[in-house]
Protein backbone atom coordinates (compact mmCIF):
# COMPACT_ATOMS: atom_id res chain seq x y z
CA UNK A 1 0.00 0.00 0.00
CA UNK A 2 1.41 3.69 -0.78
CA UNK A 3 0.28 6.24 1.58
CA UNK A 4 0.80 9.78 0.63
CA UNK A 5 0.14 12.10 3.80
CA UNK A 6 0.30 16.27 2.77
CA UNK A 7 2.90 15.74 0.15
CA UNK A 8 4.20 18.73 -0.97
CA UNK A 9 7.21 20.39 -3.06
CA UNK A 10 8.02 23.56 -4.03
CA UNK A 11 10.96 24.76 -6.13
CA UNK A 12 12.93 27.91 -6.34
CA UNK A 13 13.22 29.12 -9.26
CA UNK A 14 14.91 32.18 -9.25
CA UNK A 15 13.54 34.83 -6.66
CA UNK A 16 10.40 33.41 -6.65
CA UNK A 17 8.50 30.09 -5.42
CA UNK A 18 7.02 27.26 -7.77
CA UNK A 19 4.56 25.25 -6.13
CA UNK A 20 4.69 22.52 -8.32
CA UNK A 21 2.43 20.38 -5.78
CA UNK A 22 0.40 21.79 -2.58
CA UNK A 23 -0.90 18.69 -0.23
CA UNK A 24 -1.96 15.83 -1.14
CA UNK A 25 -3.30 12.69 0.34
CA UNK A 26 -3.49 9.69 -1.37
CA UNK A 27 -3.63 6.19 -0.55
CA UNK A 28 -2.90 3.27 -3.50
CA UNK A 29 -3.69 -0.70 -2.71
CA UNK A 30 -1.18 -3.07 -3.73
CA UNK A 31 -2.17 -3.84 -7.39
CA UNK A 32 -4.11 -1.07 -8.33
CA UNK A 33 -3.82 0.74 -12.09
CA UNK A 34 -4.05 4.63 -11.03
CA UNK A 35 -4.15 7.03 -13.86
CA UNK A 36 -3.27 10.62 -13.59
CA UNK A 37 -4.94 12.95 -15.74
CA UNK A 38 -4.19 16.75 -15.66
CA UNK A 39 -3.10 19.61 -17.83
CA UNK A 40 0.25 20.79 -18.51
CA UNK A 41 2.66 21.72 -15.43
CA UNK A 42 -0.07 20.93 -12.78
CA UNK A 43 3.00 18.38 -11.13
CA UNK A 44 2.19 14.95 -12.18
CA UNK A 45 5.75 14.57 -13.17
CA UNK A 46 6.74 16.13 -9.76
CA UNK A 47 4.42 13.65 -7.79
CA UNK A 48 5.80 10.98 -9.35
CA UNK A 49 9.27 11.39 -9.02
CA UNK A 50 7.89 11.91 -5.20
CA UNK A 51 6.99 8.40 -4.95
CA UNK A 52 10.05 6.96 -7.05
CA UNK A 53 12.06 8.92 -3.95
CA UNK A 54 13.82 10.77 -6.45
CA UNK A 55 12.81 14.36 -5.54
CA UNK A 56 12.21 14.72 -1.86
CA UNK A 57 8.90 16.56 -0.83
CA UNK A 58 9.03 19.69 1.33
CA UNK A 59 6.10 18.96 3.32
CA UNK A 60 4.52 15.70 3.99
CA UNK A 61 5.91 12.20 3.91
CA UNK A 62 5.52 9.22 1.33
CA UNK A 63 4.86 5.78 2.45
CA UNK A 64 5.40 2.40 1.19
CA UNK A 65 3.77 -0.01 3.10
CA UNK A 66 4.44 1.92 6.16
CA UNK A 67 7.54 2.33 5.53
CA UNK A 68 8.83 6.01 4.35
CA UNK A 69 10.36 6.66 1.10
CA UNK A 70 13.94 8.34 1.46
CA UNK A 71 15.40 7.33 -1.96
CA UNK A 72 14.85 5.60 -4.82
CA UNK A 73 14.52 1.64 -4.82
CA UNK A 74 14.28 -1.23 -7.36
CA UNK A 75 10.52 -2.02 -5.54
CA UNK A 76 9.38 1.05 -7.39
CA UNK A 77 10.53 0.96 -11.30
CA UNK A 78 10.33 4.65 -13.08
CA UNK A 79 9.78 4.80 -16.99
CA UNK A 80 10.72 8.43 -17.65
CA UNK A 81 8.63 10.88 -19.23
CA UNK A 82 11.05 11.04 -22.37
CA UNK A 83 12.72 7.94 -22.53
CA UNK A 84 16.32 7.96 -20.82
CA UNK A 85 17.93 5.04 -22.27
CA UNK A 86 21.31 5.14 -22.49
CA UNK A 87 22.58 6.25 -26.21
CA UNK A 88 26.21 4.63 -25.52
CA UNK A 89 24.23 1.43 -25.46
CA UNK A 90 22.68 -0.88 -27.96
CA UNK A 91 18.71 -1.75 -27.23
CA UNK A 92 19.60 -4.98 -25.38
CA UNK A 93 22.63 -4.12 -23.42
CA UNK A 94 20.26 -1.42 -22.08
CA UNK A 95 17.26 -3.81 -20.98
CA UNK A 96 20.40 -6.04 -18.99
CA UNK A 97 21.58 -3.29 -17.52
CA UNK A 98 19.56 -3.47 -14.46
CA UNK A 99 20.21 -7.14 -14.17
CA UNK A 100 23.81 -6.82 -15.07
CA UNK A 101 23.31 -4.18 -11.66
CA UNK A 102 22.09 -7.39 -9.60
CA UNK A 103 25.02 -9.11 -10.30
CA UNK A 104 23.32 -11.19 -13.10
CA UNK A 105 26.22 -12.67 -15.44
CA UNK A 106 26.34 -10.94 -18.84
CA UNK A 107 24.82 -14.05 -20.88
CA UNK A 108 22.12 -14.90 -18.28
CA UNK A 109 21.00 -11.09 -18.69
CA UNK A 110 21.37 -10.93 -22.32
CA UNK A 111 18.96 -13.68 -22.46
CA UNK A 112 16.54 -12.19 -20.21
CA UNK A 113 16.95 -9.26 -22.28
CA UNK A 114 15.60 -10.64 -25.11
CA UNK A 115 12.80 -12.13 -23.51
CA UNK A 116 11.48 -8.78 -22.09
CA UNK A 117 12.35 -7.10 -25.55
CA UNK A 118 9.95 -9.83 -27.51
CA UNK A 119 7.50 -9.03 -24.49
CA UNK A 120 7.14 -5.70 -25.82
CA UNK A 121 7.62 -6.13 -29.23
CA UNK A 122 10.91 -4.94 -29.81
CA UNK A 123 12.71 -8.86 -30.59
CA UNK A 124 14.25 -7.31 -34.25
CA UNK A 125 15.89 -4.58 -32.24
CA UNK A 126 17.94 -5.56 -29.73
CA UNK A 127 21.16 -4.63 -31.79
CA UNK A 128 20.21 -0.90 -32.49
CA UNK A 129 21.31 2.22 -30.61
CA UNK A 130 18.72 3.93 -28.81
CA UNK A 131 19.38 6.79 -31.57
CA UNK A 132 17.98 4.75 -34.55
CA UNK A 133 14.80 3.83 -32.88
CA UNK A 134 11.33 5.94 -33.15
CA UNK A 135 10.23 7.69 -30.11
CA UNK A 136 7.42 5.03 -29.36
CA UNK A 137 10.23 2.35 -29.69
CA UNK A 138 12.21 4.42 -26.94
CA UNK A 139 9.38 4.18 -25.01
CA UNK A 140 8.91 0.69 -24.87
CA UNK A 141 12.29 -0.44 -24.34
CA UNK A 142 12.67 2.06 -21.55
CA UNK A 143 9.62 -0.30 -20.03
CA UNK A 144 11.47 -3.15 -21.18
CA UNK A 145 14.37 -1.92 -18.92
CA UNK A 146 12.29 -1.05 -16.08
CA UNK A 147 10.51 -4.14 -15.73
CA UNK A 148 14.09 -6.11 -15.71
CA UNK A 149 14.54 -4.34 -12.20
CA UNK A 150 11.10 -6.45 -11.34
CA UNK A 151 9.58 -4.07 -9.65
CA UNK A 152 6.25 -3.91 -7.45
CA UNK A 153 5.15 -0.68 -8.46
CA UNK A 154 5.41 0.79 -12.03
CA UNK A 155 6.09 4.37 -12.22
CA UNK A 156 5.05 5.70 -15.44
CA UNK A 157 5.36 9.38 -16.81
CA UNK A 158 3.04 9.90 -20.59
CA UNK A 159 4.65 6.63 -21.60
CA UNK A 160 3.07 6.20 -24.96
CA UNK A 161 2.11 9.82 -25.82
CA UNK A 162 4.65 10.00 -28.06
CA UNK A 163 3.01 6.46 -29.96
CA UNK A 164 0.37 6.99 -32.96
CA UNK A 165 -3.29 6.30 -32.40
CA UNK A 166 -3.27 3.06 -33.54
CA UNK A 167 -0.08 1.66 -31.87
CA UNK A 168 -0.83 3.23 -28.52
CA UNK A 169 -4.03 1.75 -28.47
CA UNK A 170 -2.12 -1.76 -28.95
CA UNK A 171 0.39 -0.95 -26.28
CA UNK A 172 -2.35 0.18 -23.84
CA UNK A 173 -3.70 -3.58 -24.53
CA UNK A 174 -0.27 -5.17 -23.98
CA UNK A 175 0.28 -3.33 -20.56
CA UNK A 176 -3.42 -4.43 -19.50
CA UNK A 177 -1.97 -7.86 -20.43
CA UNK A 178 1.19 -7.38 -18.93
CA UNK A 179 -0.56 -6.00 -15.64
CA UNK A 180 -3.39 -8.67 -15.78
CA UNK A 181 -1.00 -11.27 -15.19
CA UNK A 182 0.92 -9.87 -12.60
CA UNK A 183 0.66 -8.46 -9.54
CA UNK A 184 2.23 -5.46 -10.03
CA UNK A 185 1.07 -1.57 -8.98
CA UNK A 186 0.74 0.80 -12.02
CA UNK A 187 0.42 4.55 -11.42
CA UNK A 188 0.23 5.83 -14.89
CA UNK A 189 0.32 9.42 -16.01
CA UNK A 190 -1.74 10.77 -18.60
CA UNK A 191 -2.81 13.51 -21.18
CA UNK A 192 -5.36 11.37 -22.51
CA UNK A 193 -8.11 10.99 -21.20
CA UNK A 194 -9.81 7.93 -22.94
CA UNK A 195 -6.54 6.60 -22.25
CA UNK A 196 -6.67 7.23 -18.25
CA UNK A 197 -10.07 5.85 -18.68
CA UNK A 198 -9.37 2.66 -20.37
CA UNK A 199 -6.59 1.43 -18.25
CA UNK A 200 -7.15 2.73 -14.61
CA UNK A 201 -9.51 1.33 -12.12
CA UNK A 202 -8.91 4.76 -10.72
CA UNK A 203 -8.78 8.22 -11.78
CA UNK A 204 -6.75 11.15 -10.24
CA UNK A 205 -7.23 14.56 -11.53
CA UNK A 206 -5.01 17.30 -10.95
CA UNK A 207 -5.45 20.73 -11.32
CA UNK A 208 -2.86 23.37 -11.81
CA UNK A 209 -1.56 26.54 -9.69
CA UNK A 210 -0.95 25.62 -7.46
CA UNK A 211 -0.77 22.00 -8.18
CA UNK A 212 -3.31 19.72 -6.56
CA UNK A 213 -5.50 16.69 -6.71
CA UNK A 214 -8.81 18.29 -7.41
CA UNK A 215 -10.76 14.73 -8.16
CA UNK A 216 -10.35 11.29 -7.44
CA UNK A 217 -12.92 8.38 -8.93
CA UNK A 218 -13.36 4.85 -9.75
CA UNK A 219 -13.78 3.51 -12.98
CA UNK A 220 -16.52 0.94 -12.98
CA UNK A 221 -15.36 -1.06 -16.29
CA UNK A 222 -15.39 -4.83 -16.00
CA UNK A 223 -11.98 -6.60 -15.79
CA UNK A 224 -10.20 -8.10 -17.39
CA UNK A 225 -10.56 -5.39 -19.41
CA UNK A 226 -9.68 -5.82 -23.13
CA UNK A 227 -10.16 -4.13 -27.00
CA UNK A 228 -14.01 -4.38 -26.38
CA UNK A 229 -14.40 -2.40 -23.10
CA UNK A 230 -13.62 0.23 -25.68
CA UNK A 231 -17.34 0.61 -26.54
CA UNK A 232 -18.52 0.34 -23.32
CA UNK A 233 -21.48 3.19 -22.85
CA UNK A 234 -20.26 4.27 -19.23
CA UNK A 235 -16.65 5.50 -20.65
CA UNK A 236 -18.80 7.97 -22.81
CA UNK A 237 -20.11 9.48 -19.29
CA UNK A 238 -16.82 9.62 -18.05
CA UNK A 239 -15.26 11.42 -20.69
CA UNK A 240 -18.11 14.34 -20.08
CA UNK A 241 -17.52 14.18 -16.51
CA UNK A 242 -13.26 14.54 -16.81
CA UNK A 243 -13.71 16.98 -19.66
CA UNK A 244 -16.10 19.04 -16.94
CA UNK A 245 -13.39 18.80 -14.92
CA UNK A 246 -10.52 19.90 -17.11
CA UNK A 247 -12.48 22.56 -19.00
CA UNK A 248 -12.95 24.14 -15.69
CA UNK A 249 -9.77 23.69 -14.35
CA UNK A 250 -7.54 26.78 -15.01
CA UNK A 251 -4.53 26.08 -17.52
CA UNK A 252 -1.05 26.45 -16.70
CA UNK A 253 0.59 29.88 -17.66
CA UNK A 254 3.48 28.44 -18.23
CA UNK A 255 2.38 25.05 -19.98
CA UNK A 256 3.69 24.13 -22.73
CA UNK A 257 0.44 24.05 -24.23
CA UNK A 258 0.32 20.22 -24.03
CA UNK A 259 -3.33 19.26 -25.60
CA UNK A 260 -5.96 17.56 -23.55
CA UNK A 261 -7.51 15.00 -25.93
CA UNK B 1 32.81 25.55 -67.11
CA UNK B 2 32.70 26.73 -64.19
CA UNK B 3 30.00 25.25 -62.54
CA UNK B 4 31.26 21.47 -63.70
CA UNK B 5 34.59 22.61 -61.70
CA UNK B 6 32.33 24.03 -58.65
CA UNK B 7 30.58 20.57 -58.49
CA UNK B 8 34.42 18.49 -58.96
CA UNK B 9 35.47 20.46 -55.74
CA UNK B 10 32.26 20.32 -54.10
CA UNK B 11 32.74 16.80 -54.11
CA UNK B 12 36.52 16.44 -53.28
CA UNK B 13 37.01 19.46 -51.06
CA UNK B 14 40.27 18.24 -50.03
CA UNK B 15 41.23 19.23 -53.32
CA UNK B 16 41.59 22.58 -52.24
CA UNK B 17 43.13 22.15 -49.09
CA UNK B 18 45.95 20.15 -50.45
CA UNK B 19 45.84 22.62 -53.49
CA UNK B 20 46.77 25.93 -51.39
CA UNK B 21 49.13 24.18 -49.00
CA UNK B 22 51.15 23.04 -52.43
CA UNK B 23 50.57 26.70 -53.80
CA UNK B 24 51.97 27.83 -50.50
CA UNK B 25 54.59 25.30 -50.33
CA UNK B 26 55.41 25.94 -54.06
CA UNK B 27 56.17 29.53 -53.55
CA UNK B 28 58.30 29.16 -50.20
CA UNK B 29 60.65 27.02 -52.52
CA UNK B 30 60.71 29.21 -55.56
CA UNK B 31 61.56 32.03 -52.77
CA UNK B 32 64.41 30.75 -51.38
CA UNK B 33 65.52 29.64 -54.93
CA UNK B 34 65.61 33.28 -56.10
CA UNK B 35 67.07 34.04 -52.60
CA UNK B 36 64.96 36.49 -51.73
CA UNK B 37 65.01 35.21 -47.79
CA UNK B 38 68.52 35.39 -45.93
CA UNK B 39 69.98 32.28 -46.31
CA UNK B 40 69.32 30.90 -42.94
CA UNK B 41 65.92 30.09 -44.10
CA UNK B 42 65.89 27.03 -45.81
CA UNK B 43 63.35 26.13 -48.58
CA UNK B 44 60.54 23.38 -47.73
CA UNK B 45 62.52 20.69 -49.99
CA UNK B 46 65.46 21.53 -47.99
CA UNK B 47 63.91 20.66 -44.52
CA UNK B 48 62.69 17.58 -45.80
CA UNK B 49 65.96 16.36 -47.05
CA UNK B 50 67.58 17.67 -43.49
CA UNK B 51 64.96 15.97 -41.93
CA UNK B 52 65.12 12.49 -43.58
CA UNK B 53 68.92 12.86 -43.10
CA UNK B 54 68.86 13.39 -39.47
CA UNK B 55 66.07 10.36 -39.24
CA UNK B 56 68.78 8.02 -40.43
CA UNK B 57 71.54 9.21 -38.35
CA UNK B 58 69.58 8.02 -35.80
CA UNK B 59 69.69 11.07 -33.27
CA UNK B 60 65.97 12.01 -34.66
CA UNK B 61 64.56 8.62 -33.21
CA UNK B 62 66.32 9.54 -29.75
CA UNK B 63 65.01 12.56 -29.42
CA UNK B 64 61.10 11.68 -30.22
CA UNK B 65 61.52 8.84 -28.07
CA UNK B 66 62.36 10.79 -25.05
CA UNK B 67 60.10 13.43 -25.92
CA UNK B 68 56.94 11.66 -26.81
CA UNK B 69 57.76 9.77 -23.29
CA UNK B 70 58.14 13.16 -21.54
CA UNK B 71 54.53 14.23 -23.70
CA UNK B 72 52.37 11.47 -22.86
CA UNK B 73 53.49 10.91 -19.31
CA UNK B 74 52.55 14.35 -18.31
CA UNK B 75 49.71 13.98 -20.28
CA UNK B 76 47.85 10.79 -19.05
CA UNK B 77 48.23 11.92 -15.40
CA UNK B 78 46.98 15.43 -16.10
CA UNK B 79 44.58 15.01 -18.18
CA UNK B 80 43.38 11.60 -15.99
CA UNK B 81 43.38 13.23 -12.65
CA UNK B 82 41.80 16.65 -14.75
CA UNK B 83 38.86 14.34 -16.39
CA UNK B 84 37.93 12.18 -13.01
CA UNK B 85 38.03 15.82 -10.68
CA UNK B 86 35.60 17.51 -13.20
CA UNK B 87 33.31 14.53 -13.22
CA UNK B 88 33.16 14.45 -9.57
CA UNK B 89 33.06 18.07 -9.49
CA UNK B 90 30.39 18.25 -11.76
CA UNK B 91 28.25 15.93 -10.06
CA UNK B 92 29.15 17.11 -6.39
CA UNK B 93 28.28 20.56 -5.05
CA UNK B 94 31.38 19.88 -2.19
CA UNK B 95 33.84 19.10 -4.86
CA UNK B 96 32.77 21.82 -7.13
CA UNK B 97 33.13 23.90 -3.90
CA UNK B 98 36.19 22.63 -2.64
CA UNK B 99 38.21 22.98 -6.38
CA UNK B 100 37.03 26.15 -7.96
CA UNK B 101 38.80 28.81 -5.92
CA UNK B 102 42.01 26.78 -6.42
CA UNK B 103 41.41 26.13 -9.97
CA UNK B 104 40.41 29.69 -10.53
CA UNK B 105 43.77 30.79 -9.15
CA UNK B 106 46.33 28.23 -10.89
CA UNK B 107 44.27 28.26 -14.20
CA UNK B 108 45.54 31.72 -15.00
CA UNK B 109 48.49 31.17 -14.68
CA UNK B 110 51.34 30.46 -17.65
CA UNK B 111 52.13 27.01 -16.21
CA UNK B 112 55.67 27.82 -17.77
CA UNK B 113 56.19 30.28 -15.40
CA UNK B 114 56.15 27.91 -12.28
CA UNK B 115 59.34 25.77 -14.60
CA UNK B 116 61.59 27.58 -11.83
CA UNK B 117 59.76 27.19 -8.93
CA UNK B 118 59.32 24.10 -9.31
CA UNK B 119 63.03 23.45 -10.51
CA UNK B 120 64.07 24.39 -7.36
CA UNK B 121 62.43 21.38 -5.62
CA UNK B 122 62.91 18.64 -8.22
CA UNK B 123 65.85 20.22 -9.80
CA UNK B 124 66.11 20.36 -13.77
CA UNK B 125 64.60 16.83 -13.76
CA UNK B 126 62.17 14.97 -16.64
CA UNK B 127 60.04 14.94 -12.78
CA UNK B 128 59.45 18.89 -13.03
CA UNK B 129 59.50 18.91 -17.01
CA UNK B 130 56.48 15.92 -16.57
CA UNK B 131 54.61 17.91 -13.83
CA UNK B 132 54.66 20.91 -15.37
CA UNK B 133 53.22 19.33 -18.23
CA UNK B 134 51.20 17.60 -16.46
CA UNK B 135 49.63 20.62 -14.45
CA UNK B 136 48.71 22.50 -17.97
CA UNK B 137 47.34 18.93 -19.57
CA UNK B 138 45.17 19.17 -16.68
CA UNK B 139 42.71 22.46 -16.97
CA UNK B 140 41.66 21.64 -20.04
CA UNK B 141 40.37 18.44 -19.41
CA UNK B 142 39.05 19.43 -15.66
CA UNK B 143 37.30 22.24 -16.90
CA UNK B 144 35.78 20.38 -19.87
CA UNK B 145 34.37 17.32 -18.12
CA UNK B 146 32.95 19.37 -15.67
CA UNK B 147 31.24 21.45 -18.17
CA UNK B 148 30.17 17.75 -19.50
CA UNK B 149 29.17 16.39 -16.27
CA UNK B 150 26.71 19.56 -15.62
CA UNK B 151 24.58 18.83 -18.81
CA UNK B 152 24.23 15.25 -18.00
CA UNK B 153 20.37 14.73 -17.82
CA UNK B 154 19.53 14.57 -14.21
CA UNK B 155 17.28 11.46 -15.04
CA UNK B 156 20.30 9.23 -16.61
CA UNK B 157 21.63 8.97 -13.01
CA UNK B 158 18.44 8.72 -11.76
CA UNK B 159 18.37 5.54 -13.84
CA UNK B 160 21.23 4.16 -12.18
CA UNK B 161 20.05 4.67 -8.42
CA UNK B 162 16.53 3.21 -9.30
CA UNK B 163 18.43 0.36 -10.43
CA UNK B 164 20.46 0.37 -7.16
CA UNK B 165 23.65 0.40 -8.64
CA UNK B 166 26.58 1.53 -6.44
CA UNK B 167 28.17 4.97 -6.90
CA UNK B 168 31.32 3.96 -8.55
CA UNK B 169 29.11 1.76 -11.07
CA UNK B 170 27.11 4.97 -11.95
CA UNK B 171 30.19 7.06 -12.34
CA UNK B 172 31.96 4.80 -14.91
CA UNK B 173 29.03 3.58 -16.77
CA UNK B 174 26.80 6.36 -16.69
CA UNK B 175 28.37 10.01 -15.57
CA UNK B 176 31.19 9.09 -17.66
CA UNK B 177 29.81 7.70 -21.15
CA UNK B 178 27.11 10.52 -20.82
CA UNK B 179 29.55 13.18 -20.49
CA UNK B 180 32.21 11.92 -23.08
CA UNK B 181 31.26 14.06 -25.94
CA UNK B 182 32.52 16.97 -24.35
CA UNK B 183 35.03 15.20 -21.87
CA UNK B 184 36.72 13.87 -25.50
CA UNK B 185 37.04 17.92 -26.74
CA UNK B 186 39.15 18.76 -23.63
CA UNK B 187 41.26 15.87 -23.69
CA UNK B 188 42.19 16.69 -27.60
CA UNK B 189 42.87 20.47 -26.22
CA UNK B 190 45.15 19.02 -23.49
CA UNK B 191 46.85 16.74 -25.66
CA UNK B 192 47.89 19.75 -27.74
CA UNK B 193 48.91 21.72 -24.94
CA UNK B 194 51.21 18.50 -23.80
CA UNK B 195 53.02 18.98 -26.92
CA UNK B 196 53.36 23.01 -26.45
CA UNK B 197 54.71 22.17 -22.90
CA UNK B 198 56.80 19.34 -23.83
CA UNK B 199 58.83 21.75 -26.11
CA UNK B 200 58.89 24.65 -23.68
CA UNK B 201 60.10 22.64 -20.97
CA UNK B 202 62.52 20.87 -22.71
CA UNK B 203 64.41 24.01 -24.06
CA UNK B 204 65.49 25.10 -20.86
CA UNK B 205 67.99 23.38 -18.31
CA UNK B 206 70.11 20.27 -19.44
CA UNK B 207 67.40 17.87 -21.38
CA UNK B 208 66.90 15.58 -24.20
CA UNK B 209 64.38 15.50 -26.77
CA UNK B 210 63.61 17.36 -29.35
CA UNK B 211 63.30 20.39 -27.97
CA UNK B 212 66.62 20.36 -26.22
CA UNK B 213 68.13 19.54 -30.21
CA UNK B 214 66.34 22.80 -31.24
CA UNK B 215 67.59 24.56 -28.82
CA UNK B 216 71.05 22.90 -29.50
CA UNK B 217 70.82 23.25 -33.33
CA UNK B 218 70.02 27.38 -32.73
CA UNK B 219 73.24 27.75 -30.49
CA UNK B 220 75.68 26.06 -32.81
CA UNK B 221 73.72 27.77 -35.80
CA UNK B 222 73.07 24.43 -37.50
CA UNK B 223 69.72 26.13 -39.14
CA UNK B 224 68.51 23.10 -40.83
CA UNK B 225 68.79 20.73 -38.06
CA UNK B 226 66.41 23.15 -36.27
CA UNK B 227 64.05 22.93 -39.02
CA UNK B 228 64.55 19.12 -39.11
CA UNK B 229 63.32 19.08 -35.28
CA UNK B 230 60.53 21.35 -35.70
CA UNK B 231 59.42 19.31 -38.70
CA UNK B 232 59.64 16.30 -36.17
CA UNK B 233 57.34 18.20 -33.68
CA UNK B 234 54.98 19.33 -36.13
CA UNK B 235 54.84 15.19 -37.29
CA UNK B 236 54.26 14.11 -33.27
CA UNK B 237 51.60 16.30 -32.72
CA UNK B 238 49.77 16.07 -35.81
CA UNK B 239 49.74 11.99 -35.46
CA UNK B 240 49.22 12.13 -31.86
CA UNK B 241 45.86 14.03 -32.11
CA UNK B 242 45.23 11.83 -35.49
CA UNK B 243 45.33 8.63 -33.03
CA UNK B 244 43.84 10.00 -29.96
CA UNK B 245 40.69 11.50 -32.95
CA UNK B 246 40.49 8.07 -34.27
CA UNK B 247 40.00 6.00 -30.46
CA UNK B 248 37.24 9.36 -29.73
CA UNK B 249 35.58 8.58 -32.96
CA UNK B 250 35.44 4.71 -31.75
CA UNK B 251 34.29 5.83 -28.09
CA UNK B 252 31.48 8.01 -29.86
CA UNK B 253 30.60 5.87 -32.75
CA UNK B 254 26.60 6.19 -30.82
CA UNK B 255 27.02 9.70 -31.02
CA UNK B 256 26.72 9.49 -34.97
CA UNK B 257 23.71 7.65 -34.57
CA UNK B 258 20.28 9.23 -34.73
CA UNK B 259 19.66 11.85 -32.14
CA UNK B 260 23.47 14.17 -32.23
CA UNK B 261 24.75 15.28 -35.45
CA UNK B 262 28.30 16.03 -35.42
CA UNK B 263 29.58 18.60 -37.38
N1 LIG C 1 13.43 21.12 -11.12
C1 LIG C 1 12.51 22.10 -11.19
N2 LIG C 1 12.85 23.37 -10.90
C2 LIG C 1 11.93 24.36 -10.96
N3 LIG C 1 10.64 24.18 -11.27
C3 LIG C 1 10.24 22.94 -11.57
C4 LIG C 1 11.15 21.83 -11.55
N4 LIG C 1 10.45 20.72 -11.89
C5 LIG C 1 9.19 21.12 -12.11
N5 LIG C 1 9.04 22.44 -11.91
C6 LIG C 1 7.81 23.22 -12.03
O1 LIG C 1 6.81 22.55 -11.29
C7 LIG C 1 5.58 22.57 -12.00
C8 LIG C 1 5.08 21.17 -12.20
O2 LIG C 1 5.96 20.51 -13.11
P1 LIG C 1 5.71 19.01 -13.58
O3 LIG C 1 6.84 18.66 -14.48
O4 LIG C 1 5.51 18.16 -12.39
O5 LIG C 1 4.36 19.14 -14.42
P2 LIG C 1 3.59 18.05 -15.26
O6 LIG C 1 2.22 17.99 -14.73
O7 LIG C 1 4.36 16.80 -15.31
O8 LIG C 1 3.56 18.71 -16.71
P3 LIG C 1 3.58 18.01 -18.15
O9 LIG C 1 2.23 17.43 -18.36
O10 LIG C 1 3.86 19.13 -19.09
O11 LIG C 1 4.66 16.98 -18.12
C9 LIG C 1 5.81 23.34 -13.28
O12 LIG C 1 5.41 24.67 -13.08
C10 LIG C 1 7.30 23.25 -13.46
O13 LIG C 1 7.77 24.39 -14.15
MG1 LIG D 1 5.30 15.72 -16.78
Amino acid sequence: MIELKGVAKTFQRGDHVVRAVTSVDLTIEGGEFVTVLGPSGCGKTTLLHMLGGFETPTKGTVTIDGQVVTGPGRDRGMVFQDATLFPWRTVSANVAWPLEVNGVPKRAARLQSAALLEKVGLEKFGNAFPGELSGGMRQRAALARTLAMEPSVLLMDEPFGALDAQTREIMQEELMRLWQESDLTVIFITHDISEAIFLGDRVIVMGVSPGRVIEDFKVELDRPRTAEARNDPRILEYRSHLWGLLAHAPSSPSGNGSQIT
Amino acid sequence: MFGNLNSVLRERPWIISIGFAGVVLALWQYATIQSWFPDYILGPINIVAEFVAMFHRGELGDQVGASLRRALTGFAIGSGIGVVLGLLAGVSRVFRDLFDLTQAFIHPIPKIALFPAIAVLLGFTDQTRIFIIALSAFFPAYLNALNGALGVDPRMIWVGQNAGAARVRIFFQILLPASLPRTVVGLRISLMVSFIMMVATEVVGHSNGLGAGLMRAYEEGVYGEMYGGILAVAICGVLSNAALAMISRRLLAWQAIGGVQRG
